[in-house]
């Protein structure tokens, strides 16, 4: 922290130890139906080639993106029903789903070709690109696409700093998995060219330390940093700056380096070296408005309300219920929506009701923005609808990682008015 | 149940305006309680002081008389006074309280609107407790003194509720800080509300050193009409300016508050304490006091350098303690609401509002610089937001620069102003002898044009009795302190100064007494004597010893006719006071001729 630069991070109450330790709930044998968006996050719409009453299994290849080269594979076996419509948070409305109904048989199609350390670099990539994965951190960029041009990356970041509070899926994953993680980063290692990969993971998170480290040995090139308790580290942008103390203006390539979720690499690892393409995902269900936290085990596609369900509904009265951890997520009015593939969390919180004070004008937003950028200002602007003063404020560079709503002393909801005020930013510049 | 879609992020800090408004609170209060316990301290010495005069009344009645006739004017006023300052105290903050809180209960039922959800008892509670104002009046009640009238506290307290902040928009929403603005119009409209009770002045003679007020204005006016915060100069004959105002106030006394002024502006070191306290706690942002106190350091730093003071760090203590620029820096302006949002915002305005202090001090009229200058650094806070923009990490190297560059201007500026004030003289501002010796120093050493003195540090004293002929001197009661070295404006040795002191009794018109006589006795080059000191009373005060007396003093040592000067002053009669005055020039040119030379 400089003398007029933003601490940029801050310490939030974790509550990972609700859930980390936790027996993980598997519903991944018994499902009714599951469910795939007809459109990707970005609102391009997905092609589907199988159509209604047609059977598949798991592993079947049923869609493309349009976007990206990103093959859609079924995460159950049965047949397909026809559309149907329900909400989708990513998008934030309702659409149209493909829909599933699974015979619970879980029977698997045919493998996809396994790769190994012996392969070439361009049949690693060409996996990847198969595998279908997208990044599963939050945002779900495609991972292949990190690694169509690796000219000059000389480090690669596995990230499992899992800084949202309530999230503990890294953790749990890579403390389970540490073998498949590094043979992961092996295979991404070659992929990228790169001399050197760093897992990242935060201090005190001794079962994954011990479990990667008793590994680690019998690996080159790879090695741990511990990163403090602070929010948002797990951001690409702070982690870079953290880790290598390097900055960039848009993707991490410039800084030499590619990001990649730890999950990421260990579902790459499992459908590389085994070819079964990703069928589940461990989403952590916590908060104090469910009845029971755990970490859950489901199919991809899954009804959020099977979940809830299973883990013994939400608690009396008014609730928000997140898809995603509670600082960057928006909370939906139903659970009536799937669990998609870059989804990582069901936070469910108590409702409490907020009233908004008069700003105080204390900076304490502009004090902790990750972005440099002056919040406060911002929402003045926003009042005004001054879009000059907007871009010269460098509205676009707002992550919303809530932040600044979270500091904010008068409870003004911060973020969520620079969320509208770059709405009608978009609108103004398209 | 129901599922909510309020806003992102669900977790919020625990921290809430009304926490830090109420730590703000407590932090003015804890400075509340510390001026009322000096207030009651004060009436205890005022009381001390009464006794004193009642028993003397009783005892040397006939004396007493002469002692009223001579200066103690409405004694018996005076004798049955009973000083009430530490009730003051609390009452003058209660009434701002209350003004305040009543101002805010009609600006609630004027805006009230009927139909609403709440009712309207429901809405004067919540703007009671969130419209702040019992912040606004604790601070303004605690920049004003303990002995102001109430009706003062009740037009500021109005004037900052109802004009500066309600009319603006209630709180967040005002550009000037309410309790500077109301401290700014009170001290301009009813100056001589601030001046010192002619009754305390009177008694101070008689009270322990807490209230050594010689002089109606308190300390920081008289350090601002007199000197314009400036040091003493000794070449223009006003020599006993420093003196008069310090008078008694050790640098201890003035960190510790141990002085006549604003009710909470002067106990600079527990309001240093509670800053670090608030910023450690991130109720305020350290930027501001510590940027603000360090450009009002650095200024007065440098134009100590610039006029040649002898101890440029005393000079810059002084600005620091006085005028109660700590109380603004701490509770003023680091008032988030006037000030500017980014941090760089918030140094800057920091930097400029030292800057504006120092400039008010040396050439403003008002003694008031701090508040001015927090008022003229709100009017710069929207213009600095707006100019402001893109990343608090961009164009680093500019930002340091513009600091820089403003710190720099104000050293500049304040220093030229300082040397054009001052006429372009030297200064001579000394610290570090002891109060009674500067007494006399400057008050005594009637020296020629441009000469000074300058003390000569661990002098030994050389004189061997014995080889003094001709002088008898009470050797026992007879000490020496140091001894300085006369320059004239060449700085050139032209002569010696020696500090004698001495104690005992002395009988004026049956009026006994124990005296502590100390004697500056200044000898040029040729031999001639200068100067001779004051007589200093346990339990009156006489002031300096006029001029008849160095020639009587002289005479008596050259052994002349001295029949004209009997009548000077009272106690110059006395004989034991006169012998003392021979023997003490007579070992001090005994000294002189053994090493001075």
């Amino acid at each position: 922290m400089g003398l007029f630069t933003s601490k940029k991070h801050k310490h939030l109450p974790g509550f990972k130890d609700l859930t980390k330790d936790a027996e993980i709930v598997n519903l991944a044998n018994s499902v009714n139906k599951v469910y795939f968006p007809t459109l990707s996050p970005n609102g391009k719409p997905i092609n589907y080639i199988v159509k209604e009453n047609d059977y598949v299994k798991v592993g079947t290849l049923i869609g493309n993106r349009t976007d990206f080269e990103v093959p859609i594979y079924s995460s159950v076996s049965g047949t397909v029903l026809a559309n149907e419509t329900m909400y989708n948070p990513q998008i934030g409305r309702n659409i149209p789903y493909l829909t599933i109904l699974s015979d619970n048989l879980f029977e698997r199609d045919a493998l996809l070709p396994i790769v190994s350390l012996q392969s070439s670099k361009e049949e690693i990539f060409n996996a990847i690109k198969k595998a279908g994965l997208i990044g599963m951190g939050g945002a779900g960029f495609p991972t292949y696409v990190k690694y169509q041009n690796t000219k000059g990356v000389d480090t690669l970041l596995i990230n499992g700093v899992e800084c949202e509070p309530f999230l503990t899926t890294d953790y749990v994953t890579m403390s389970t998995y540490p073998t498949l993680l590094l043979k992961g980063i092996e295979l991404l290692l070659k992929a990228s060219e790169a001399k050197e990969a760093i897992i990242v993971i935060k201090v005190h998170k001794e079962k994954v330390k011990e479990a990667i480290e008793k590994e680690l040995p019998n690996y080159k090139n790879i090695r741990i940093v511990e990163v403090e308790d602070l929010y948002p580290m797990g951001w690409e942008r702070a982690l870079i700056k953290r880790v290598l103390n390097r900055e960039y203006d848009r993707l991490p390539i410039e800084a030499s380096c590619i990001v990649n979720n730890a999950q990421t690499v260990i579902a790459l690892a499992k459908t590389l070296l085994t070819g079964k393409t990703l069928a589940t995902k461990l989403i952590t269900v916590s908060g104090d408005g469910i009845n029971k936290n755990a970490n859950v085990l489901c199919r991809i596609g899954t009804l959020t309300t099977d979940i809830v369900n299973a883990l013994g509904g939400l608690v009396e009265g008014d609730v928000n219920l997140i898809p995603g951890g509670p600082m960057c997520s928006k909370a939906v009015n139903t659970t009536n929506f799937p669990i998609l593939m870059q989804m990582d969390a069901l936070t469910i919180l108590k409702f409490k009701q907020r009233v908004a004070s008069p700003c105080l004008r204390c900076g304490a937003c502009t004090m902790h923005c990750p972005a440099s950028l002056q919040p406060v200002e911002l929402k003045i602007a926003y009042e005004r609808k001054d879009i000059d003063r907007m871009e010269k404020l460098k509205i676009m560079s707002c992550v919303e990682c809530g932040m600044c709503s979270y500091v904010c002393p008068s409870s003004i909801e911060v973020t969520d008015t620079i969320k509208k005020a770059k709405m009608i930013y978009k609108l103004k510049h398209k | 149940m129901a599922l909510r879609t309020n806003a992102a992020p669900y977790l919020r800090s625990k921290n809430s305006t009304l926490k830090i408004m109420l730590t703000l609170t407590i932090a003015l209060c804890i400075v509340w309680i510390l001026a009322i316990a000096y207030s009651f301290k004060m009436d205890a010495a005022l009381k001390e002081s009464i006794k004193i005069l009642n028993d003397e009344a009783l005892q040397y009645n006939e004396t007493f008389k002469v002692a009223i006739s001579n200066g103690l004017k409405e004694a018996k006023e005076l004798i049955t006074f009973k000083p009430m300052y530490g009730l003051r105290t609390i009452l003058v903050v209660l009434v701002s309280l209350v003004t305040t809180a009543i101002c805010d209960i009609l600006n609630t039922i004027l805006r009230y609107k009927k139909g609403g959800n709440t009712t309207l008892f429901a809405t004067i509670k919540h703007d009671l407790v969130y419209n702040y104002s019992y912040v606004t009046a604790l601070i303004f009640a605690l920049t004003l003194p303990a002995y102001i009238s109430y009706y003062v506290v009740i037009i500021g307290s109005i004037f900052a509720t109802v004009v500066v902040k309600n009319l603006f928009g209630g709180f967040g929403k005002n550009i000037f800080n309410p309790a500077a603005m109301a401290r700014i119009l009170v001290g301009i409209c009813f100056t001589s509300q601030f001046d010192v009770p002619s009754m305390i002045v009177t008694l101070s003679a008689n009270a322990s050193s807490i209230i050594d007020a010689t002089t109606g204005a308190t300390l920081t006016t008289a350090f601002n009409n007199t000197m314009h915060w400036l040091g003493t100069s000794y070449s223009n004959g006003t020599s006993t300016v420093f003196n008069s105002i310090f008078n008694g106030y050790s640098m201890l006394d003035i960190l510790f508050g141990n002085y006549l002024g604003s009710m909470g502006e002067t106990f600079t070191i527990a309001i240093l304490v509670i800053g670090i306290v608030l910023s450690v706690l991130k109720v305020i942002n350290w930027r501001t006091p510590v940027f603000y106190v360090s450009t009002v350091a650095i200024t007065a730093f440098v134009i100590a350098l610039i006029l040649g003071l002898d101890n440029p760090f005393s000079f810059v203590l002084y600005h620091l303690s006085l005028g109660g620029l700590m109380f603004g820096a701490v509770f003023m302006l680091t008032d988030p609401v006037t000030g500017p949002t980014s941090s760089f915002g918030k140094i800057l305005v920091a930097i400029f509002a030292g800057f504006m202090t120092m400039l008010i001090r040396i050439k403003g009229s008002y003694p008031e610089g701090v508040v001015y200058s927090i008022a003229l650094a709100n009017i710069l806070s929207c213009a600095i937001d707006y100019v402001v923009v893109g990343k608090s990490n961009d164009k680093l190297v500019l930002k340091y620069a513009s600091l820089a560059v403003l710190l720099i201007l104000s050293c500049i500026t304040n220093s030229a102003v300082a040397y054009k004030v001052n006429g372009g003289k030297t200064i001579y501002y000394v610290n570090g002898i002891d109060k009674v010796q500067y007494d006399i120093l400057s008050s005594s050493l009637t020296l020629k044009e441009n000469d000074t003195y300058k003390p000569i540090e661990n002098y030994e004293v050389k004189t061997d009795k014995n080889h003094i002929s001709g002088y008898e001197y009470a050797k026992d009661k007879l000490s020496f302190a140091p001894a300085y070295e006369i320059v004239d404006k060449n700085k050139e040795k032209v002569g010696m100064a020696y500090l004698v002191s001495s104690s005992g009794s002395i009988d004026i018109s049956g009026y006994k007494s124990e005296v502590t006589f100390t004697l500056i006795v200044a000898i040029s080059n040729d031999g001639t004597i200068y100067g001779v000191g004051n007589l200093t009373d346990l339990t009156y005060k006489y002031g300096s010893v006029n001029s008849k007396v160095v020639d009587y003093a002289q005479n008596a040592y050259l052994g002349k006719d001295n029949s004209n000067y009997l009548t000077v002053d009272a106690f110059t009669s006395a004989s034991y006071s006169s012998s003392i005055i021979k023997q003490a020039i007579g070992y001090a040119f005994a000294e002189f001729e053994q090493g001075g030379k």
